[in-house]
């Protein structure tokens, strides 16, 4: 909307059949934001990230990205134009290495064509090593550069999930998604994620927008949260202000009378 | 804006060392390609009674390699799964044919005055050859093959635009209609001309529909050899390392993986789809053009149908889909296998060995292998001494131990591994075994 904001989403909509999964959905970030994104589920968080990332076309709504609109555009377009996702059911490369996963991501900057790769020309072999290059100090930010060889199904669970915000971060975004990424994970494992997802904020300049179920986490982390239930925004504002919206507690914990799973 | 970690750092690599890098290779492929001709071809003809039946099996296994390794691009790299790869190689296979037939090289039409053969078409021993290493002939067959690549290319885009929207089964079927299309069209085509006065009236482009129909084509020139077959061996086999050790062959294995998460990181997904089936078409084509100018074959549709896309697959998947070495053992394997099984040998003597080995190196791990082994011999030995002739039977025995393979390795030989990858795994078993 102003033209501070990097990344603007307005009153994007989608149904399947008769559900609307995401009704007139609206998200504005200013560059380094930090915003999570809850809500029950089946709320349609994810469905919000498949509509921004292009898995799905919104049927009404616009998306912008610095003033540009990635309205019908593929997802793989919309990953160079510079926003990057992760997964919420993990969505690895499961026999690669841990390093491919990362240089596959990496791709999408490669400056050499496809011929160059069978004649093995000299921009063929610059570009490998500083993909290589790049990828093995994203995996130091990450803790893994010890696993670089390991294929990737072989890691252990919050392993894969941190190495999908690396292969994500290896996309150079301006605005990173991520979905869920402390799903599963223990108490520990939660606080390295907090100081990781900070860290990597300050390291790239990132945007990011987080979906996540665990309140102490968003809450803590989050400057500013979107609450969604049943494909409506029912509640926008700070972690304070959103805790004591009546909506949010109602979508929660059900009305008193009626008991909500 | 981003910080140094994540911005591509300009990198140059050394010239000598990238000429060194991507030119070895090349060089070793025709090294081998020369040295096969040369060398070990003469010696096979020279020490062995049915030494040239010898070399039209490994004439046989190189065109297999060459279509297995390329299958593997779209099957096992990319995970699509192709059932037509035959279309693929007749069309090639008649264009390079009709290219050669029709324009100087067949001494059927031509004559005396068709092209000639250097040293690198000569079957026989090169000591006694007198000539050029490479004549016009040879090089008219170069570019006929290539030319059958590019057409099976073009083919490959056509077949790949479908993959844009399915997937496994319905892909699979895609691909086998398009192979079965193929040799339709191959079987309606005109008859060939035979002779000097037919080709002259007919334009030259018109020429290209008279290929033969349900009768074939024949009066190709044999120009194949174990040169130029094992150079476009090698030049698969580089190709496809190449690109699966290569950025862009990662998106392709990416696509295998995940083709969601793929899509996601930037990977355009159908155009490397469709990439995959065109460089494997192209090497298709060139293995039609190889196969179609042996000594004594005869183009036929009917040959280049399904089963013959079958046996192809069934290379990829003997060998694991994803693996290059894989695909060459496999494709080495099942073509001898077949002509083994003509006249079988005792395998009890080799048997032997093998449970000694597994004994020593699996000791009691190994038991139930060796009562396997054990009951195969067993098996195997009173089949010979009961039915004598095995070769009736031959194909059922090929089918069977394809069966028990895939039962006992469902993922392929070597599943996603490559045949310098052995050590490293075995060691690595060895460790789980002991931890």
């Amino acid at each position: 909307m102003t033209d501070a904001s990097l990344f603007s989403v307005q009153n994007v909509s989608i149904a399947f059949g008769g559900l609307k999964a995401v009704d007139d959905f609206s998200l504005t970030m200013q560059r380094g934001d930090l915003q999570g994104l809850i809500g029950p589920n089946g709320a349609g968080k994810t469905t919000a990230f498949n509509l921004i990332t292009g898995v799905y076309d919104p049927d009404a709504g616009s998306i912008e990205l610095a003033g540009k609109s990635l309205l019908g555009l593929p997802p793989w377009k919309i990953a160079r134009a510079g926003i990057a996702r992760t997964f919420q059911n993990i969505r690895l490369f499961p026999d690669l290495t841990v390093l491919d996963n990362v240089r596959v991501a990496c791709h999408l900057r490669a400056r050499h064509m496809m011929w160059q790769t069978f004649l093995r020309t000299r921009r063929f072999y610059d570009d490998e090593v500083a993909m290589t290059d790049r990828c093995l100090k994203l995996l130091e930010v990450i803790k893994l550069s010890h696993r670089a060889d390991d294929l990737a199904r072989n890691l252990p669970y919050g392993d894969q999930r941190r190495l999908e915000i690396a292969r994500a971060l290896a996309t150079q975004p301006k605005v990173l998604l991520l979905d869920e990424p402390a799903a599963g994970m223990n108490p520990s494992e939660k606080q390295d994620l907090v100081t990781l997802i900070r860290s990597i904020r300050e390291q790239f300049g990132l945007t990011i927008l987080l979906i996540e179920h665990d309140m102490g986490l968003v809450m803590k982390i989050c400057e500013r949260i979107t609450v969604l239930d049943h494909g409506q925004t029912i509640a926008v504002g700070s972690a304070a202000e959103v805790q004591k919206n009546p909506e949010v507690i109602k979508a929660y914990l059900g009305e008193p009378a009626a008991a909500e799973s | 804006m981003n910080e140094p970690v994540a911005a591509v750092v300009p990198h140059r690599v050394s010239l000598p060392m990238v000429a060194v890098r991507s030119l070895s290779p090349v060089l070793i492929g025709l090294g081998f390609a020369l040295l096969m001709h040369l060398v070990i071809g003469p010696w096979i003809v020279s020490s062995f009674d049915s030494g040239p039946f010898y070399v039209k099996i490994l004439l046989d296994i190189g065109i297999n390699i060459i279509l297995a390794v390329s299958l593997n691009m779209v099957n096992g790299f990319t995970g699509q799964f192709s059932i037509g790869h035959a279309g693929f190689m007749a069309a090639g296979g008649y264009m390079a044919a009709a290219i050669t037939y029709y324009c100087g090289a067949s001494s059927r039409i031509w004559g005396a005055d068709a092209l000639d053969h250097g040293l690198v078409s000569f079957m026989g021993d090169p000591a006694a050859f007198e000539g050029a290493f490479i004549a016009a002939g040879d090089w008219l067959f170069l570019v006929a093959c290539v030319v059958g690549g590019l057409v099976a290319a073009v083919l490959g885009v056509i077949v790949g635009l479908p993959s844009l929207r399915l997937r496994g089964d319905y892909l699979a079927i895609v691909t086998l209609g398009f192979g079965e299309i193929i040799r339709v069209l191959l079987e309606l085509s005109q008859p060939q001309l035979m002779t000097l006065k037919e080709v002259q009236a007919t334009p030259v482009i018109e020429r290209f529909s008279h290929l033969g129909g349900s009768l074939g084509m024949s009066g190709m020139p044999f120009n194949t050899t174990l040169f130029w077959v094992y150079a476009f061996v090698a030049a698969t086999v580089l190709a496809a390392f190449r690109i699966r050790q290569s950025s862009h062959g990662r998106a392709f294995l990416a696509i295998r993986e995940e083709e969601i998460a793929a899509e996601s990181m930037g990977v355009p997904t159908t155009r490397y789809k469709v990439s995959a089936f065109v460089m494997a078409a192209f090497f298709a084509g060139i293995a039609g053009g190889l196969f179609a100018h042996q000594l004594g074959v005869q183009l036929n549709p009917g040959e280049l149908g399904f089963l013959k896309s079958f046996d192809i697959l069934i290379m990829v998947v003997l060998g694991g889909q994803g693996s290059i070495t894989g695909a060459v053992v496999a494709a080495i394997l099942l073509t001898i296998l077949p002509e083994w099984l003509r006249d079988p040998p005792s395998i009890w003597p080799a048997m032997i060995v093998v449970v000694l080995l597994v004994a020593i190196f699996r000791q009691k791990r190994g038991i139930k292998t060796i009562v396997v082994l054990v009951i195969v011999t067993v098996l195997w030995e009173v089949l010979r001494a009961t039915l004598g002739d095995l070769s009736k039977y031959r194909m059922i025995l090929y089918a069977l131990s394809l069966i028990v393979m895939m039962i006992m390795r469902p993922q392929g030989l070597f599943g996603i591994h490559e045949l310098w990858h052995l050590p490293k795994l075995l060691k690595r078993r060895k460790r789980e075994v002991q931890a």
